[in-house]
């Protein structure tokens, strides 16, 4: 039997980029007790810009009322951010001044730029500044200390290594950020900013307004 | 050729509007949102200066246009094509072709005495009955205007015994022509075959072969045989003999009728409804292709409706691949939306990203 293919059912969604981030944002809304907020992956292949214009006429998007566009900074927030804004802009969707600034409506949107609105990098940074405090950080920071003194090259992205050697330190080894994220301390304060971001995307629903 | 299309107050729509139409059209979406309404408004469009065309629909989803129209009794047999069966509303049918015109087709039924007199001076044997005896004849007015001006009004009612319709058609300069496939019929295959002889003439009949070996690559050329008096397509497999069409299997049947059903209406438009009905989703890409071709060939827009994701992402896949001509296709998903049928069109980006993400697309 045919896989059923999903439709937007929630009036508030996420949009993120891949299957960790998809990972990542469903394990916070389960430890939020959120279930009325659906993530939708725009996935590896496809551009922001595409899954925005994919997404605008699947199922069910004529009901949602508030979308949050989380968005890795890479080397450049600004242009991430810019990035974002012109993807909504080329859909015509509300275009927010700044990042975590909710606009227009319905739909309202909000968007997150990674690890934060002003320094590059991308969920995994986010994800190490959480567990800084975790007693196999120190070791994961002597791994790669141990690598570099040894003359091995460091993998090219040093934050995706880290965060998957911290994750090999967890009792079930092997998953990817996605899977493990229950691993993820969700009370750490640096997720603060994304736990306010989910739950102003999800005030933005017009249930959660009565 | 169509660039968009309005359906207010038929059948199931109460406005519908698709716009961007494109060469090749699939229409997608759940039951029950009117896909085979969507043909049918464009099938009595297109052919409008016909009133016969507006019942003919009802014939084809297995009604013969009569009293009853699904559970709801109905005084006459065109008040199915209104939405609600309630006829107090015109039915709007309105295109407009990539040339920049637009052609608008009201259906109304005519209460007026002074406008019954009309088709009454034509036809006087259907109106003549005794003064105040019965009801009023039932009679449906079709008013045709391109571009708001008013090209006429043709008409159409029961016969004065209720038995039959009569007809008065307007007189207009020959249309394209427009063929309609049905999901639950089969063309005959005399049908085919004269369609096919239409192609001999003008000699097309390469391009029917060319698209079947689609399917069936043994294929060598196709002829007409006559059985019983009975014209059928056979097809030289190099077996050494012909066989017949139909014992070739359900897909070569089918791609054959599609084919020579495009290649019959040259400018004009084909309305195909289930579109994979009998065809291997391994063969569909290619079956979009050889569509494209007669279409491109013929300049033939085709609108056809399905429930298959595999048709979709053959279609995704055929078009996305380069063809060596330009072919414009477009998805359009009818959803309904607080209560209202609306039409939510794929451009092949939108498609893609749709698909790569998993995204329901029916």
């Amino acid at each position: 039997m045919m896989a059923k293919r999903p439709v937007i059912e929630q009036h508030s969604i996420l949009i993120v980029e891949g299957v960790d981030e998809q990972g990542v944002f469903g394990a916070l809304l389960r430890h939020l007790g959120i279930s009325d907020v659906q993530v939708v992956p725009t996935g590896g292949k496809t551009s922001l810009a595409d899954g925005l214009h994919g997404l605008k006429v699947s199922p069910g998007f004529d009901s949602v009322t508030a979308i949050g566009v989380v968005r890795d900074a890479d080397a450049d927030p600004e242009a991430a951010f810019r990035s974002v804004c012109g993807a909504l802009s080329r859909e015509g969707l509300p275009v927010p001044a700044a990042p975590l600034v909710p606009h227009g409506g319905p739909p309202k949107v909000t968007v997150l730029i990674l690890p934060s609105g002003t320094r590059p990098g991308a969920l995994e940074d986010l994800c190490l500044d959480a567990v800084a405090d975790d007693p196999a950080f120190p070791c994961v920071s002597a791994y790669f200390a141990c690598l570099h003194d040894a003359g091995v090259d460091g993998p090219h992205n040093l934050s995706r290594a880290r965060m998957q050697v911290f994750l090999a330190s967890r009792q079930q080894a092997g998953k990817r950020l996605g899977e493990a994220a229950s691993y993820l301390p969700w009370n750490a304060p640096a997720f603060d900013e994304v736990r306010r971001f989910v739950q102003s995307v999800r005030g933005h629903s017009p249930i959660n307004q009565i | 050729m169509y660039r968009s299309f309005r359906a207010r107050n038929f059948r199931c729509f109460t406005d519908l509007q698709i716009a961007n139409l494109a060469r090749i059209n699939l229409i997608g979406g759940m039951n029950n949102v009117g896909k085979t309404a969507l043909l049918e408004a464009l099938f009595i469009h297109s052919g409008a200066q016909d009133p016969n065309v507006a019942l003919e629909v009802d014939v084809f989803r297995g009604m013969n246009g009569g009293e009853e129209s699904g559970s709801v009794r109905t005084r006459t047999p065109w008040t199915s094509l209104f939405r609600g069966f309630t006829t107090g509303t015109p039915v709007e049918l309105t295109g407009e072709y990539i040339t920049g015109k637009t052609r608008t087709l009201r259906l109304r039924p005519v209460d007026d005495p002074a406008e019954l007199a009309k088709p009454a001076q034509m036809l006087p044997g259907e109106f003549a009955r005794p003064a105040g005896s019965g009801p009023p004849p039932a009679v449906l007015a079709g008013d045709l205007e391109d571009d708001s001006r008013g090209l006429g009004t043709s008409y159409l009612g029961v016969t004065r015994f209720g038995t039959g319709l009569w007809a008065v058609s307007l007189r207009l300069p020959e249309q394209p022509p427009t063929i309609f496939f049905v999901a639950r019929k089969r063309p005959a295959s005399s049908h085919d075959a004269e369609r096919y002889g239409r192609m001999e003439v003008i000699g097309k009949q390469d391009m029917v072969r060319d698209a079947l070996r689609v399917i069936e690559p043994r294929l060598q050329r196709l002829a007409v045989v006559v059985q019983a008096g009975m014209p059928v397509i056979h097809g030289d497999l190099g077996v050494g003999t012909m066989v017949a069409l139909p014992l070739m299997g359900e897909g070569m049947t089918r791609l054959f009728s599609l084919v020579v059903g495009i290649g019959n209406a040259p400018d004009g438009v084909v309305l195909v409804d289930e579109v994979e009905n009998g065809l291997h989703h391994s063969v569909l890409p290619k079956v979009w292709q050889a569509i494209a071709e007669a279409a491109r060939q013929f300049e033939v827009q085709v609108f056809a409706t399905t429930h298959s994701l595999e048709c979709i992402e053959a279609a995704h896949r055929a078009f996305d691949e380069d063809l060596g001509f330009e072919c414009d296709f477009r998805l359009h998903r009818l959803e309904r939306v607080n209560g209202d049928i609306v039409a939510k069109t794929y451009d092949r980006d939108a498609l893609r990203a749709a698909l790569e993400m998993g995204l329901e697309v029916r």
